[in-house]
């Protein structure tokens, strides 16, 4: 791990730990549980391999804990669908039908994407990391999608979540796509590419977070269509 | 190796939501759910039936004075009065069109709506509208829920404001002609506007259904 790395990934973490700061002060913390712990495991994460690089700038831990994000990401999505929707039956079922679909279809991509051309666990990580990715993504666009859809009212928040996790998710993809197809070349400009991605995300939330509510409030007869306000 | 294709099309999907997005006012959206959920949705309703029947008041005058001036011999006044009613016009349909837009987006979050009755073609003067409508009852005999058959109503009711504001631009551009044509045509744009009438109290109608079917819902 090179010192512009470290740094990057370093930045990674206050930002994270800023954003989770600001949702806590503001309250917010429960908007998105998924949200909170999505972040609260990249920080743990990225702050092992800032301490420890040598014990964990490998691979097999790269594999396990991008896994483990996607996971999160996916439960995200689920959660922000369910939250939204809850009060909507009348959508509730196009939802749920739509969501197994962009599960159906995240799942077929890692099954019948093609074949692992590389050996070992870079080989796997290049091959299905940028599936997962993918169709997270999507999962994500279909909550998204269907939100405007339906015309549905939403937490400003899963908003920002949406904004800025979706397109992320499409670079990081790319990057990893150029990796596995140029090789090592570009590993390092890559990287720096995709931190640079990231810690704009990261630094879009931080402001997000700790910025308060607007004014305006919500009509008394529709404050009860809000499916996530017996969280605040 | 994954494809390229599908994460093209994925950033493609991605930049439309974000414009959508950006667009998109949350403080607009609870509005619109208050409206549909209060009596504003209610009092909106009679606020938009009192602006469409004045407004076409005001087109029929003006057509009305119209007819009066080429009785009368003055082509030139009933050209001039011509061109205002079409101008009425012009500025009326955008607005309807508007409306109707909005009532197909609040149609999604009803899910028990009403069925719309047909559009009667027999309702309508003009013979593409007449198309539009026999078009309508075809097409309702192949959809199957009730949110889907208003939303074609709808999209009808759209099709058939474009067409009004078509002929009665072309109507009055043939006009200046002679006075035969001004004689023709004057009858046509008569037409149009009892057809505009016609639409004008479609989506009205299509409006109150929408709060009924919404009223239904929260039942």
């Amino acid at each position: 791990m090179d010192p512009v790395q470290r740094a990057l990934t370093a930045s990674a973490v206050l930002l994270l730990l800023a954003t989770l700061a600001g949702l806590l002060a503001r309250r917010r913390a429960r908007v998105s549980y998924a949200w909170t712990a999505y972040m609260a495991c990249v920080a743990t994460g990225e702050l092992l391999l800032v301490c420890w690089p040598r014990v964990f700038w490998n691979w097999s831990f790269f594999v396990a804990k991008e896994t483990l994000y996607s996971a999160l990401k996916l439960a995200l999505a689920l959660e922000m669908a369910a939250l939204v929707f809850s009060r909507f039956p009348g959508a509730r079922a196009t939802v749920r039908r739509a969501l197994l679909l962009g599960l159906a279809a995240v799942l077929w991509a890692l099954l019948e994407g093609g074949p692992i051309e590389r050996p070992g666990l870079s080989g796997i990580a290049l091959a299905l990391q940028p599936r997962l990715a993918n169709g997270t993504a999507v999962t994500l666009m279909i909550v998204w999608g269907l939100i405007f859809w339906y015309h549905v009212p939403v937490h400003r928040l899963h908003r920002v979540v949406l904004r800025g996790l979706v397109p992320y998710l499409l670079l990081f993809t790319v990057a990893l796509q150029l990796l596995a197809r140029h090789g090592w070349d570009l590993r390092r400009q890559l990287s720096y590419a995709d931190a640079a991605a990231y810690l704009t995300m990261l630094l879009y939330w931080t402001v997000e977070a700790w910025r308060p509510e607007p004014a305006g409030g919500t009509p008394p007869a529709v404050a009860p269509l809000l499916g996530w306000r017996a969280r605040l | 190796m994954f494809d390229w294709g599908i994460v093209l099309g994925s950033l493609a999907l991605c930049a439309l939501l974000l414009l959508l997005d950006s667009r998109r006012s949350e403080q607009g959206v609870l509005r619109d759910w208050d409206l549909l959920l209060t009596p504003k949705g209610r009092r909106e309703m009679e606020t938009a039936q009192r602006r469409v029947s004045a407004e076409l008041e005001l087109v029929d005058m003006t057509y009305e004075s119209a007819h009066a001036a080429r009785a009368r011999g003055s082509a030139d006044e009933a050209l001039r009065l011509l061109e205002l009613g079409c101008q009425l016009i012009e500025q009326y349909c955008p607005t309807m069109l508007r409306a109707l837009a909005a009532m197909s987006v609040l149609s999604r979050m009803v899910s028990a709506l009403a069925p719309p009755r047909p559009l009667p073609a027999r309702a309508f003067r003009l013979r593409e509208l007449a198309g539009w409508a026999l078009l309508n009852q075809f097409l309702q005999q192949f959809l199957v829920g009730t949110a889907e058959r208003f939303r074609l109503h709808l999209i009808i009711l759209e099709r058939g404001f474009m067409t009004v504001l078509r002929v009665v631009l072309s109507s009055t551009r043939r006009a200046h002609a002679g006075s035969d044509a001004l004689g023709a045509e004057l009858q046509r744009i008569d037409a149009a506007r009892s057809d505009v009438r016609s639409l004008s109290n479609e989506s009205l109608e299509a409006f109150r259904l929408l709060l009924e079917g919404l009223a239904a819902e929260r039942r």
